[in-house]
């Protein structure tokens, strides 16, 4: 009921938005998204914690193809769910600082595409999935497509035309599952993990999964359209993209790829981890070099999402917790990073680091919420990034040792680019540009409050996330180590 | 005797059917034609199908072939004004028709005996018959037919009489 | 024959009697007004698509010869559905028309061959209706009276429809002077695989190919699609290729099921090539009206894909692809056609920055141009997807790879017309346009098809059943 609520209201106010005019259709955006914020909350506090799925819908959909619409929630979508749900009232409170042109249309398409995602992380069914997939991607085509910068259609169409190709992958694969279950075959996924695939086929499935997904979170050789698609995007869109899209990608490997072809993970993870780490280094290594705040933002996502996914291909229990909940926080530490920037370069007109100058001898409240969003985002103990990249690192350690050192080189680099931009930014002297800042509004202040009390609340309490995907995270490891000839490998 | 009636008349109709093509001028090959089509009436009455016979001489032979001759001639066709065609062209159209006729030769060499796969009421292409089973078996098709040439005929007209003021 | 026959036959009846009325209509000279003619026509119209929805549906007529079953009747309606949409949308072009009465028997006469032609079980009656389905099509495409370009498609239609006929026909009387009956539905066991019976085949799909313009009989389609008026252009490319695609399932399932082996080798080649030679052509053209013909070029190596398919799924998916081609390539019709009509521009490069200027009008395309593209959750999506699980019962991967590559260049020349329209520079933009209300009525309609019919999935199991 209350997942079929999570999604239905999204699309019902959205076309209530669509037929307000002008800062209105912000507001009804926004009152959606408080409302989804609340029945998420409702969720997680009603939530059992074990390993079920619960909150279930299902309803026939396309019966002569065994399509569903089955809807459920487990403690890995359950995460997933509280991240977008947590993050949409802000990007829309951002989106609501500046005039858009055709804002109805704007706000209705971040509230369609936040249904899309939550469909996508609350499907149960695979077919359900891959629409969900592709309804999220196409609003935030027209986002960055109509409301972008520079040069933004051309980006847009080859974010847009990169990511449709690399689900195609996935669907080839989905349509393969389906057509190996028994008897009238289904498109359920829970089917999909009682397959007994030979090790050929996984691989295939594998590599279906791989492209589709690679191509999302972005994995290294894949991410090309990501820094251009970033910086082009209005600010909202970089934040629906960095903070929650991509977590998409990441989901599937976790509820796909990993049960369904352990075998070939296992056998592939040497190649999947090697390119995750050249992401990690090469990401930083440009981050370092970047002038543009968005794009060194952009670049760091590269780096850190690359961790992740890192920790998901050792098929551990520290890896995949610790990708949980490393999410949620590069979710959280993403979309402050990128507020603060939209702040910026509202008042300045410009997201170049060397315009700016000696801001903390100007706006000290700015500064010291920077420093904090800055440090959760390097990892600082006491911090939410701390706890993630801790886990995710002694998961990759417990697959590699050596694979682990050069992952942790993240934290360093990371340390090197947000130390470089910090201080770049914050202290020696102050610039015309930086004068700009003196004094952010009541509106800047809440966000940006409640922002860094999110950091700061998860770096001390991570359980209150750890504590509801374990039971998940270990069925998902049953499942794994059932194939019995894994066992021998892990 | 119907057999070499049959070679006879297969030959007469090949032979002038590569007239049609071969001749240069275009009424030559008009009343090669003709010819063609008489021969082909000859085998339609071997096949005791005496209405067709006749239909065929009628609207072929008869009421096509005339106009195509009065174009020819309103139009002053002869041998100089026909158009050049390459002889890449040539070549391809070779090429494709010796293909076809390989196809058709191979498969019908490979076919022992044709059997008629059941009993065939000879007498059926008598003008008699074949208006009997018209208005009865196949009472249907022959009214779609009917609405078929009314609207041919409509469209006919349409065409035909284009508004004055525009063309 | 009993009542019940005749219910059988109503839409026929219906469609022959209206059909003769209108003439008697014209030639007392009783209605003189071009709008009251349109408005009896569409009522005439979607009084045939109701009367899909009445009375009893299976029956067996004329000693076998025509047959009818809930599923036939659904295609039929679908197709009524379609003209209709068409009427709509070609209101203004023909309020104006000094022969507007004719267009409609024209129209009608080749409905009424299609409503035929899928009722045939008899060859007969089934070559009567398909060339009662082309021929007033060819008149019709001539029906700018004034414009040599139309003339041109005329003449290139009704010569190339002839001739494919006189293959479909040859075709035909090889397959029945091995059987010895015109009726299609005892060929099936009659006809085995063999040397003439797989020439006689190639003859038949030769014949059909034209007519659903498969590469290599595609040549007439661009030009005859350019040429045509747009209403024409779009009744030809949903109506009637649509009809030719039910009537291809129908005689392929049903007379020459036995030889399924060597007919999906056929349709393999055909729609290898369709897919990629459309998506090539389309790609480089510069007239709208030429792109969307060689899109509908390579849409229909998709329903060859879906043709691959067993005895049940096969019908269900081309008649579900078909519906929602329908209404994607409707709605991008209908807009150049509205487009056309007001400012006579032609061109893809005039739709940039069209939707600065027209934003409805914009937005109706773009979403023709997603399910045309297959992008879900539109409908089109839907219908790949159900033609692509159909095919892989006995499509080689070789076939389904090429498909899927298909789908990613087609992605690409789609999405490039959707950036033109809203990329902003442009010297000389469309105007605004006004567009007609009966015209936004049928894109309404096909942008609620394009949108819903995917996801409200009742539908596909509904054909399914009926196929069954």
């Amino acid at each position: 009921m209350l997942t079929g609520l999570l999604l239905l209201i999204p699309l019902l106010f959205m076309i209530v938005s669509l037929l307000m005019k002008g800062k209105q259709s912000g507001y009804v955006a926004l009152v959606s998204s408080v409302v989804s914020l609340f029945i998420s909350l409702c969720m997680a506090f009603t939530f059992q914690h074990d390993d079920t799925v619960q909150f279930e819908l299902n309803y026939s959909w396309i019966s002569s193809f065994g399509i569903h619409f089955h809807l459920g929630v487990d403690g890995i979508s359950l995460i997933l769910i509280l991240l977008t749900t947590f993050l949409t009232p802000f990007i829309i409170l951002t989106s609501l600082q500046k005039e858009t042109d055709n804002s109805n249309v704007f706000f209705a398409l971040i509230l369609l595409m936040q249904a899309g995602i939550l469909g996508a992380f609350t499907a149960m069914d695979s077919f359900l999935f891959y629409m969900s997939y592709e309804v999220a991607l196409i609003p935030i085509y027209f986002i960055c497509g109509l409301w972008g910068g520079e040069n933004r259609i051309a980006v847009a169409l080859k974010f847009f035309i990169y990511t449709l190709a690399g689900s195609l992958f996935m669907l080839v694969s989905i349509i393969y599952l389906y057509l190996q279950t028994p008897g009238n075959h289904s498109f359920e996924i829970s089917e999909f993990y009682k397959l007994n695939l030979s090790s050929s086929q996984q691989s295939w499935i594998f590599w279906g999964f791989f492209l589709a997904f690679a191509v999302k979170i972005p994995i290294f050789p894949f991410h090309s359209w990501q820094p251009s698609t970033y910086t082009i995007a209005p600010t909202a869109g970089t934040m629906l993209l960095a903070g929650i899209m991509l977590k998409m990608g990441l989901y599937g490997l976790i509820r796909f790829v990993l049960p369904i072809a352990p075998e070939a993970v296992a056998h592939w993870n040497t190649l999947a981890i090697l390119l995750c780490v050249c992401g990690i280094i090469y990401g930083s290594v440009i981050a370092i070099r970047q002038n543009d705040l968005k794009k060194l933002v952009a670049f760091s996502s590269i780096a850190h999402v690359g961790l992740i996914a890192a920790g998901i291909f050792s098929m551990n229990a520290q890896g995949i917790q610790g990708a949980m909940i490393q999410m949620f926080n590069h979710g959280v530490n993403a979309v402050a990073l990128f507020f603060l920037i939209d702040l910026l370069e509202r008042r300045s007109g410009t997201r170049l680091m060397d315009k700016f100058g000696g801001i903390a001898s100007v706006n000290k409240r700015f500064a010291v919420v920077f420093a904090i969003v800055m440090l959760g985002s390097i990892g600082l103990p006491m911090t939410n990034g701390f706890v993630g990249e801790f886990l995710l690192l002694f998961g990759v350690y417990q697959w590699n040792m050596y694979a682990a050192m050069f992952a942790g080189l993240t934290i360093i680099l990371g340390a090197v680019y947000m130390l470089r931009l910090y201080r770049n930014v914050f202290f020696g002297e102050i610039s015309e540009a930086s004068t700009s800042i003196l004094s952010m509004s009541m509106l800047e202040r809440i966000i940006s409050y409640k922002l860094v009390a999110l950091i700061i609340l998860l770096g001390i309490f991570p359980n209150l996330l750890l504590n509801i995907s374990a039971p998940a995270v270990n069925k998902l490891l049953n499942l794994i180590a059932h194939h019995s000839n894994l066992s021998s490998i892990l | 005797m119907i057999a070499s009636v049959f070679y006879f008349l297969s030959f007469v109709s090949i032979f002038f059917a590569v007239m049609v093509v071969v001749s240069k001028n275009p009424v030559h090959s008009v009343l090669y034609l003709i010819l063609t089509f008489f021969s082909i009436a000859g085998h339609y009455l071997l096949l005791n199908a005496q209405f067709l016979a006749l239909v065929h001489i009628v609207v072929y032979a008869g009421a096509i072939m005339v106009l195509f001759l009065f174009v020819i001639m309103l139009l002053n066709l002869n041998a100089a004004t026909e158009p050049v065609k390459s002889s890449l062209m040539k070549f391809a159209g070779a090429i494709a028709g010796g293909s076809l006729m390989l196809v058709l030769i191979a498969v019908l060499s490979k076919i022992n005996s044709i059997q008629p796969a059941h009993e065939v009421n000879t007498q059926i292409g008598l003008i008699k018959n074949l208006g009997k089973i018209l208005f009865t078996e196949y009472n249907l098709p022959f009214e779609v037919a009917s609405i078929l040439f009314l609207v041919a005929m409509i469209g006919t007209v349409i065409l035909a009489k284009k508004n004055p003021h525009t063309s | 024959m009993n009542i019940s026959d005749w219910l059988t036959l109503r839409i026929e009846i219906a469609l022959a009697v209206f059909i003769l009325l209108q003439l008697i209509i014209k030639i007392f000279d009783l209605i003189r007004s071009n709008e009251t003619w349109l408005r009896l026509n569409i009522a005439i119209t979607f009084l045939i698509v109701l009367l899909g929805f009445t009375g009893n549906d299976s029956g067996s007529l004329f000693g076998g010869m025509f047959i009818s079953t809930s599923f036939i009747i659904i295609e039929k309606t679908i197709l009524a559905f379609a003209t209709l949409l068409v009427l709509m949308q070609s209101y203004n072009w023909l309020k104006h028309h000094q022969h507007t009465p004719e267009f409609f028997m024209l129209l009608l006469t080749a409905l009424l061959g299609m409503f035929l032609m899928l009722s045939a079980n008899n060859i007969l009656l089934f070559y009567l209706g398909l060339e009662m389905a082309t021929i007033p099509v060819a008149a019709l495409a001539n029906f700018d009276l004034d414009k040599q370009r139309s003339s041109e498609a005329g003449m290139k239609m009704i010569l190339s429809s002839a001739f494919s006929s006189g293959m479909l026909l040859f075709g035909i009387s090889i397959f029945y002077g091995i059987t010895g009956t015109l009726t299609i539905s005892s060929w099936q066991e009659i006809l085995r695989p063999g040397g003439l019976e797989v020439l006689a085949l190639i003859f038949i799909m030769t014949g059909f190919g034209f007519k659903i313009s498969l590469v290599p009989f595609h040549l007439w389609t661009a030009d005859v699609y350019e040429g045509s008026p747009v209403s024409i252009t779009a009744f030809l490319s949903v109506v009637s290729k649509g009809a030719v695609s039910f009537a291809l399932a129908r005689f392929l399932f049903n007379g020459v099921i036995m030889m399924q082996e060597f007919w999906v080798e056929i349709l393999f080649l055909l729609s290898i090539i369709t897919m990629t030679v459309g998506n090539l052509f389309a790609m480089r053209q510069t007239n709208i009206k030429r792109f969307l013909a060689f899109s509908t070029v390579a849409q229909a190596g998709y329903i060859l894909l879906g043709l691959a398919g067993d005895p049940v799924n096969a019908p269900t998916s081309v008649v579900y692809f078909i519906l929602v081609y329908m209404f994607s390539n409707l709605a991008a019709l209908g807009v150049v056609e509205i487009v056309s009509f007001a400012t006579q521009k032609e061109d893809l490069d005039d739709y940039k920055g069209f939707y600065n200027s027209n934003k409805k009008l914009a937005i109706v395309l773009m979403l023709a141009l997603f399910s045309l593209a297959g992008i879900p959750p539109t409908a089109g999506f839907f219908g790949k997807l159900f033609l692509f699980t159909s095919g892989i019962h006995s499509a080689s991967v070789v076939w389904l790879l090429f498909a899927s590559l298909n789908l990613v260049v087609s992605l690409y020349y789609y999405m490039r017309l959707v950036r033109m329209m809203f990329s902003e520079n442009n010297e000389k933009p469309l105007a605004s346009i006004q567009s007609p209300l009966l015209s936004n009525i049928a894109l309404i309609i096909c942008s609620a098809g394009i949108l819903f019919i995917g996801i409200f999935g009742g539908l596909y199991d509904y054909l399914h059943q009926l196929a069954k």
